[in-house]
């Protein structure tokens, strides 16, 4: 049978679904390998397929590139820019994000000073060449960095955004003498103005592109080994699909691709319940990840940034911590600290037993009975609970503490951590988290849901089919997008309609360009234009959505009604007879959506005598009774219980009640006397 | 305020009317951050729609809300320096349009009169009063209000450092109704305009403003409806409370005494003498009073600092140490005191000049810090480079077309113990950004040559300061320029043994290749072909240089933070037993 894959890389573990021709789902979780993810991605897949299966498309969400930059651990990387301006990418543009803090310091940069190399050279603000590029030094520089042993190379030369000869040129003369290195061009990577900003992109493209590039040519070659297709397709942070090929790779814009599957998802979810306002949460072995949902809409913002670093890309805005499973627990004088660093899957929290020596929330989970070993991964990741009970015994013996009161309080923090994450998307932006449905998901949602819905008064938590693999099922409901743009300042007093048909039909071609590479039919790709345009003197612009050219004749008439219109809604002022400037042209392409067919749930005879275990909860024992989530047909169960599933485990807390969801196999949970 | 002999007090906000009952903590949150928020919708209409890159790029301004009573309910990140004067500026302006009784809604206020705003003409607020309608009645719950810095209205020069009255620094609105009832006063709009050099950018600006308030009226109406005006009043009670308790806590903590520091400024603008001075920083229990009264007597030049000026400086001091890294609100500003002497450096009388008001108010807050670093060191960062470096330019393009622009720009950051300074803004206008090289050569006759940290420039220490800036403005049309570059005669300050810092200074390079140095100038005349270069001063080092690891020298030395000779002469500790980076 051909099967679709979606592929969801964490910190921690892989998660994998497959939707075949019949509409069946499969999932499965393996733990994320090291250096190479695509040997645990592999290993997943020859779990999923039976004899004659193959897998035609694989889509793949990373979290590979964003793990690289938190983490330091990117590629080797140098940085070219003007003479007298290599300081640009250090200096920032001055300001204190945290302008209360009296000793705040900007994050350490991914390039240090002595990678950055100056190049004499410039180009004016009109395009026009200004003093040439010194190529007996270029070359010189090209030279130092081919046996400097870097891996990758950004360039971001002053106003290359208008003119990028120099940029092209310093680009030839690096595959010639440097052509073991990758390059990223910051013309090509964020054709926007403000050199900060564009330099702060180009670099963090440099620094995972090489990373990336191993990572999805492992994969092809092992899926082409393995007799599957090698077409890949990986997640962007805007949610659309980029081909992989290395022509059309784009790695700044899958940085934050991971959580994005989870969000998408979540909006189908979402609009299937019939619900408005959700939050989505994935909370897996490294990272707590929330996306606000409003109105049933995700939304897209045009800048992001990652640890402070700005990001010329669009992204969906997904707010991360480090608060996983695997967040480690130690201790700051007698205070007791979990996270935000994690222990991975390697070596792993200690119940692993794959090498781990540090206590995690996992642990901590394990000891207090909510996981079970034999039950865990469907047993497949036996747990060693002895030795972290040891382990627990020792800690607290050192903070004078009961090792049960300790294990809670680890939760207990872990949970005030998360609860801060949502509070900032939510009430700091006074939004009202209470009127909020949680859909929880990541290996670890389930478990932690009900714990931080009652700390937020949110009184309905959804927790999805196969939370586990939630993300990596939302990449199936993705479609291929490309967004182009062209920033060419033009202004309503010069610019003729054959002008701004002109420069439409440059983004056309280059559309065309694209859906050729990526194999695509461009009768079945949909196409969204849009304008930047703003009033002369003002800096930022109004995003204008365009009716499709090819024009009629009052095509430039209707556009520029389209944006006094616009302005007037936005800002509740226009100004009809000032000039108006064109700053960016934008064409968003996007290929056929994907909406896969799914079967329905085969019902299961449900179990009339759960099992039963003891847990610890709230200073007490309790005995909690245990289903399997393929055996809950209806629901109606009053908490407090387990929920086990091969992927994540639910934990229903007293005072709360549990109701299944047929059509879409969700579980409901709702806070009792709601 | 309040008089005692011939010194004034200035308090933060009292407490409103009592109120028992209490608002639950999550509602309260949820009022908090919904303030914040209106603030934040404000402030990106306003940068959003702005005409001036003096706006959309540096954020030259403050958006603030107020309840009835006048206390600050929220502001959005912007320029601190400002965000302390507002309250004086809504207080001001309602007094002079006939207070309470004769606002209506949709009434928009101007009030740009310096005593008032705490600033030059050019920083004009605009005032709205919000009001709730229920069941047919009226009710003013608070203000919404933007001062925002224009390019231009009608100063002796676009930008002046050597007025000697208020008369030559602007035209002033004392307080005018720009809008009544929701309609434009056109008589008033069009007398503002033609007051400006730059019309078209003003104009803009004022749009910008005005969607600025009304955002923020709706936005504060949405918020008072959800949870009903008592409830709101209950919670910003609450806030009120848990702002001031944050700030009364870290003072408790500290010893009682009284700590003077000293400061000096460059000149007053029109002599060419320092003018030194000290404030006292008295810590009482939960109290910090900031004392003014020994400073000397106002000057002739426009180094004069209003009392809302003065009061901000210490409230920015305070608050960015004491203030938990919250939002500062009233409840903040009421354990802060105050005290001026009229006719005084820090509390000057009309119409004495006062178009660099900001620059003793950026001086005192280094000098607090200076006075507190005496009873506790740890506490606060060693000095800064102490200055914003501001230049403004302005000329006619050859087309006839005038323009105006202008900056600041950072300075090393001193070393403090948990680590070095870094580069940045003056903790005065925190949020504020230096725009754009490309945007500098894309609106503006200018080559910029090199933006560039210089080496060496920062104070030797433990930890060491943050490194100064070299930025250098190629003129490529003639042009004039007024400079404002200030603490170039004293070297900042390291604190616990650790190195002074290099000092700001600026040269100017004229097409012959002669140089001069520059201070304070209005009109500078800079020739086509001549190079404006700002030198920014480094941070003061915190902490004894021989305590430094050996590791972080070298890696300095690697990074070209610090030179070789630099770094054997302050670290020879790093080199010691023949070890070389």
């Amino acid at each position: 049978m051909n099967l679709r894959l979606g592929v969801d890389v964490g910190g921690t573990f892989t998660d994998l679904c497959a939707l075949g021709e019949s509409g069946r789902v499969r999932v499965t979780k393996v733990v994320t390998t090291y250096p190479d993810p695509a040997e645990g991605i592999l290993q997943g897949v020859h779990t999923l397929c039976d004899t004659g299966d193959r897998v035609v498309c694989t889509i793949l969400g990373t979290t590979a590139g964003l793990n690289a930059v938190l983490e330091r651990r990117g590629a080797k990387t140098a940085l070219i820019t003007n003479a007298g301006f290599g300081d640009i990418y250090r200096m920032g543009r001055g300001d204190r994000p945290e302008m209360y803090n009296l000793h705040y310091h900007r994050p350490k940069p991914l390039v240090p000073r002595d990678w950055i190399f100056e190049l004499p050279g410039r180009v004016g603000a009109d395009a026009d060449i200004i003093e040439p590029l010194d190529i007996e030094r270029a070359a010189l520089i090209a030279r130092e960095i081919d046996s400097g042993g870097f891996e990758s190379v950004a360039v971001c030369l002053l106003h290359s955004y208008c003119n990028p000869a120099h940029e092209l040129e310093l680009a030839a003369l690096l595959r010639r003498y440097a052509p073991g290195c990758s390059l990223s061009l910051s013309h090509q990577v964020a054709r926007e103005w403000r050199e900060y900003e564009r330099t702060s992109t180009t670099v963090v493209d440099a620094y995972v592109r090489p990373i990336l590039e191993r990572h999805l040519a492992e994969l092809a070659s092992g899926l082409k080994a393995a007799g599957h297709s090698p077409e890949i397709l990986v997640m962007r942070s805007s949610g659309g699909l980029m081909p992989a090929s290395k022509r059309t790779l784009e790695p700044v814009t899958v940085l934050l691709s991971g959580p994005v599957g989870g969000a998408i998802a979540t909006r189908a979810l979402i609009r299937e319940l019939g619900l408005d306002d959700a939050l989505a949460i994935d909370m897996g072995g490294t990272s707590f990840d929330v996306t606000l949902l409003t109105g049933g809409e995700l939304p897209i913002g045009s800048e992001t940034e990652v640890e402070g670093f700005p990001l010329l890309v669009s992204g969906v805005p997904v707010h991360t911590i480090g608060a996983g499973g695997g967040g480690v627990v130690w201790l700051e004088g007698r205070g007791l600290r979990v996270g935000p660093r994690s222990a991975g899957s390697v070596p792993g929290p200690i119940c692993f037993r794959r090498g781990g020596t540090e206590l995690t929330a996992t642990d901590a989970n394990a000891c207090l009975g909510l996981i079970r070993s034999g039950t865990f991964v469907d047993g497949d990741l036996p747990l060693d609970i002895e030795a972290a009970g040891a382990a627990f015994t020792l800690t607290a013996a050192a903070l004078e503490m009961d090792p049960a009161r300790l294990q809670e309080g680890v939760i207990e923090i872990v949970n005030a951590r998360m609860v801060g994450a949502i509070r900032a998307l939510t009430i700091e932006q006074g939004l009202d988290a209470r009127t909020y449905s949680l859909v929880a998901y990541g290996g670890n949602g389930p478990l932690h849901a009900a714990a931080l819905a009652e700390e937020l008064g949110i009184v309905r938590v959804v927790i999805p089919a196969s939370p586990g693999a939630f993300s990596a099922w939302g990449m199936l409901f993705s479609e291929v997008r490309k967004d182009l743009s062209l920033t060419s300042l033009q202004s309503s007093s010069d610019i003729r309609p054959d002008d701004l048909e002109g420069l439409l039909q440059q983004l056309d071609e280059q559309a065309t360009r694209f859906l050729v590479e990526a194999e695509l039919d461009p009768g079945e790709a949909a196409y969204q234009w849009r304008a930047a345009m703003r009033y002369q003197g003002q800096e930022h612009t109004v995003e204008v959505p365009l009716p499709a050219p090819p024009a009629s004749t009052r095509y430039l008439e209707e556009v520029l009604a389209l944006f006094h219109e616009l302005h007037q809604r936005s800002y509740g002022h226009s100004h009809p007879r000032q000039v108006v400037e064109f700053v960016t042209l934008r064409l968003s392409v996007l290929g056929p959506a994907s909406t896969p067919e799914v079967a329905p749930a085969q019902a299961q005879a449900e179990r009339a005598h759960p099992k039963e275990c003891r847990v610890r909860w709230q200073g007490r024992e309790v005995a909690v009774p245990i289903f399997h989530r393929d055996h809950l047909a209806t629901g109606g169960i009053v908490g407090p219980c387990i929920v086990e599933e091969r992927t994540a485990t639910t934990f229903v807390p007293d005072n709360w009640t549990l109701e299944v969801d047929t059509d879409s196999r969700s579980l409901i949970l709702q806070r009792g006397g709601a | 305020m309040k008089s005692i002999a011939d010194t004034v007090v200035t308090r933060g906000g009292v407490s409103g009317p009592k109120v028992h009952a209490t608002a639950d903590p999550i509602t309260t949150e949820i009022v908090r951050h919904s303030l914040n928020s209106a603030a934040n919708q404000m402030k990106q209409a306003l940068i959003r729609t702005a005409f001036s890159p003096v706006i959309y790029e540096v954020l030259d301004f403050a958006v603030a809300i107020y309840d009835r009573q006048l206390r600050l309910l929220a502001q959005a990140p912007s320029l601190p320096f400002f965000m302390g004067t507002m309250s004086f500026c809504v207080e001001a302006a309602i007094a002079a349009v006939g207070g309470e009784g004769a606002l209506d809604p949709g009434d928009i206020i101007l009030f740009n009169e310096p005593y008032g705003t705490g600033s030059h003409p050019q920083d004009a607020a605009i005032v709205m009063p919000v009001f709730l309608e229920e069941q047919g009645d009226e009710t003013l719950v608070g203000y919404t209000t933007i001062k925002a810095h224009w390019l231009d209205i009608g100063a002796k020069d676009p930008y002046a450092t050597d007025t000697v009255d208020v008369f030559q620094e602007g035209t002033i609105f004392p307080g005018v109704k720009l809008y009544r009832r929701g309609e434009r006063a056109e008589e008033m709009y069009r007398t503002v305009l033609a007051n400006s050099r730059m019309p078209r950018e003003v104009e803009g600006d004022i749009k910008a403003e005005i969607t600025g308030v009304r955002t923020g009226a709706a936005a504060l109406l949405r918020t008072i409806r959800r949870f009903g005006l008592e409830t709101f009043e209950t919670s910003v009670e609450q806030m009120f409370n848990h702002g001031e308790s944050t700030v009364r806590k870290y003072f408790e903590r500290l010893p009682d005494g009284r700590y003077v520091g000293s400061g000096e400024m460059d000149s007053n603008g029109v002599e060419d003498d320092p003018v030194p001075f000290e404030v006292a920083v008295e810590i009482d229990g939960s109290t910090a009073r900031i004392d003014y009264t020994q400073a000397p007597s106002q000057q002739r030049g426009p180094i004069n600092c209003p009392l809302p000026s003065t009061v901000s400086a210490s409230r920015v001091a305070i608050t960015m140490l004491a203030g938990g890294g919250e939002a500062p609100n009233e409840g903040h500003m009421r354990p802060i005191e105050i005290i001026t002497r009229p006719g005084t450096l820090f509390h000057p009388v009309s119409p004495a000049p006062c178009f660099l008001c900001g620059w003793p108010a950026i001086q005192a807050i280094e000098v607090i810090y200076g006075a507190i670093a005496k009873a506790m060191p740890r506490t606060v960062p060693a000095c800064s480079g102490g200055d914003i470096c501001g230049v403004n330019f302005y000329g006619a393009r050859p087309s006839g077309q005038p323009w105006t622009a202008g900056s600041p720009h950072p300075v090393g950051q001193g070393g403090h113990h948990l680590g070095d300074g870094g580069t940045m803004m003056h903790i005065s206008e925190a949020a504020t950004r230096f725009p754009p090289t490309e945007v500098w050569e894309s609106r503006y006759p200018v080559l910029m040559e090199k933006v560039e940290l210089a080496p060496d420039s920062c104070g030797a220490g433990t930890h060491r300061g943050g490194l100064g800036i070299d930025f250098f403005f190629h003129a490529l049309e003639d042009m004039q320029a007024t400079t404002t570059v200030e603490r170039t005669r004293n070297a900042p300050w390291g604190l616990e043994g650790g190195g002074e810092a290099r000092p700001n200074s600026a040269l100017l390079r004229l097409p012959d290749g002669s140089t001069r140095p520059i201070r304070k100038e209005t009109r500078l005349n800079i020739p086509r072909g001549a190079t404006l270069e700002y030198y920014t001063g480094g941070g003061g080092g915190y902490g004894d240089p021989n305590e430094r690891d050996p590791e972080r020298v070298h890696a300095d030395i690697r990074e070209g933070y610090l030179s070789e000779a630099h770094a054997r002469k302050h670290y020879p500790q790093a080199f010691a037993g023949g070890k070389t980076p």
